[in-house]
């Protein structure tokens, strides 16, 4: 099916009380003001805008920390068919890519804020018929945070036991909810990006509707066979497998763009990540037509 | 002779495997339960001694309950582990006359076996740790394994079911099991420090029986793996 926009899934997570942190949409038509957005948010000052766009397009404008006083202004200067996601400022804790079966999830957890540059290994979580398996390393990784005071940075971390029990919990009281939204949306697999947000707990953000279906079968990998790709300029070898160990930070689409097209006709066909199957490059990678694998 | 289990370094030629082992688990800095060794020659003949520091020990640390153990040179080896053949009493009551009972009526007919002619035979009185997790890791080479149970320090090695089985190999966690409730990361992490530790002292892959109370992982046991997994 086609994908399901920014907007639509803030309508259906509203729809079926799944929201976490709260957001208001503003339909391209309608520019809020001051008054419009302090009337919806009620004494918060400090607002996460988003848009979204009823076309194909990516990497659209977004800012984190916007001060009450700054909102109109940014969004007046957007272009004008994009809609506007307004939701209260709060920093990420940990991230989640999930992919929501008819009989269970497979589950993708990192710290922080989970970004197309963030080449980060995820712990996996995948439950199927009520067995739950996590694998993934406990070392800890360059998360990237983001907070008002000191605004993007990063710093060492891993998923914590309480993140993954807070999770857990979530999707158990969810789990009526989550499966009645994959039967509305009629696809086998629902795909759900979401954050645990400090105040909020967790909240998804968008909704996926090309997540493939779960392989927890499929065995880690032996990294010293595959050829590695660890720059973007790197030439590929003769065989059809690669290991893309590569960070490209999610504005520059084009380079990731560029990559995948040589990929494409290096006649690469399957690719392996670190950072998980359900990783923003993992789904970039799969629109392309390349099978994406877990390390 | 008596000792305390925690403040000094045992020697199996003298204590038997498990005391010393556990006493050198607590020399490196691990935490383990509390406890009182009496040799077997002092259990015999000098049961006024006996009784004299197991009231003391029990006024020092005033356990809700007690674990009576054997200890013995014949068991633990890295040949044979006769793994459960020793006798050992949970839930004792901590009082002296009761604890002389079960060492008296349970322990000591059944014990005269574990001795050698050079001695290498004692009784760890313990504190019982009430566990919220306990189960047993090997640790073989960099692989970790553990297995383990809710509320129970002796269910795994009892043979039930684990409720959870963690595997970490390197840096790579495989967990199976109900999740819910577990703190897996703190766990294994603990675990993997300990046995690391344990490995590196005695120079063995490990078979470690622990349990989890109040945040805190104990050693209750350490033994040589004997056989692969």
């Amino acid at each position: 099916m086609k994908g399901v926009s920014k907007l639509e899934a803030v309508r259906l997570f509203q729809e079926f009380n799944l929201e976490g942190l709260p957001a208001v949409i503003y339909d391209y038509g309608t520019r809020p003001d001051r008054t419009v957005v302090a009337r919806d948010f009620p004494a918060l000052n400090v607002f996460m805008l988003r848009t979204g766009s009823r076309s194909e397009e990516r990497n659209l404008p977004r800012q984190a920390g916007v001060l009450l006083n700054d909102v109109e202004n940014w969004i007046n200067a957007l272009p004008s068919h994009l809609d506007v996601v307004v939701q209260p400022y709060s920093p990420v804790i940990y991230s989640v890519e999930l992919a929501w079966y008819d009989n269970g999830y497979l589950a993708e957890l990192v710290p922080g804020i989970w970004e197309l540059n963030t080449a980060i290994s995820p712990l996996v979580l995948c439950e199927n018929n009520d067995q739950l398996i996590v694998r993934g390393s406990l070392e800890p990784q360059m998360a990237a945070y983001h907070t008002l005071e000191q605004g993007y940075y990063r710093r060492e971390a891993c998923i914590q036991d309480w993140a993954i029990q807070a999770f857990v919990s979530w999707t158990k009281e969810k789990r009526e909810r989550l499966s009645d939204l994959r039967t509305r949306l009629g696809i086998e697999v629902l795909g759900l990006k979401l954050h645990s947000a400090l105040g909020y707990g967790l909240s998804p953000q968008n909704i996926r509707t090309n997540v493939p279906v779960c392989e927890e079968s499929q065995s880690m990998v032996d990294i010293s066979r595959l050829a590695r790709v660890a720059s973007i300029n790197d030439t590929f070898p003769g065989n059809t497998e690669v290991f893309l160990d590569v960070s490209i930070a999610r504005e520059n689409h084009a380079e990731l763009t560029a990559l995948i097209d040589r990929l494409v006709a290096a006649n690469i066909q399957v690719v392996y990540l670190k950072s998980g199957i359900l990783s923003h490059l993992a789904i970039t990678l799969r629109e392309a037509g390349l099978a994406v694998r877990r390390m | 002779m008596i000792s305390d289990l925690t403040n000094t370094g045992l020697q199996a030629e003298d204590w038997g495997n498990k005391a010393a082992r556990i006493s050198q688990a607590s020399a490196l800095g691990l935490a383990v339960p509390a406890g009182l060794c009496i040799q077997y020659t002092t259990a015999l003949q000098s049961s006024a001694s006996a009784s004299e520091a197991l009231s003391a020990w029990l006024m020092l640390h005033q356990p809700r309950f007690v674990a009576v153990r054997t200890s013995s040179v014949k068991e633990d080896r890295i040949d044979a582990s006769n793994a459960g053949r020793t006798t050992s009493m949970l839930n004792c009551t901590p009082d002296v006359t009761s604890l002389l009972k079960v060492l008296n009526e349970d322990i000591l007919p059944n014990a005269s076996y574990w001795t050698d002619q050079a001695g290498g035979l004692s009784f760890m009185f313990q504190y019982q740790i009430e566990a919220l997790f306990g189960g047993v890791a090997f640790l073989i080479d960099d692989c970790l394994v553990i297995e383990a149970q809710q509320q129970s320090t002796n269910a795994i090695t009892a043979g039930d079911e684990p409720a959870i089985r963690m595997e970490m190999r390197g840096s790579n966690l495989r967990t199976q099991g109900a999740l819910q409730g577990w703190p897996v990361i703190t766990l294994v992490r603990s675990l993997q420090v300990a046995c690391s530790k344990l490995q590196a002292h005695f120079g063995i892959d490990v078979d470690v029986e622990w349990a989890w109370s109040q945040g805190v992982l104990y050693i209750l046991q350490v033994r040589p793996v004997t056989t692969q997994l």
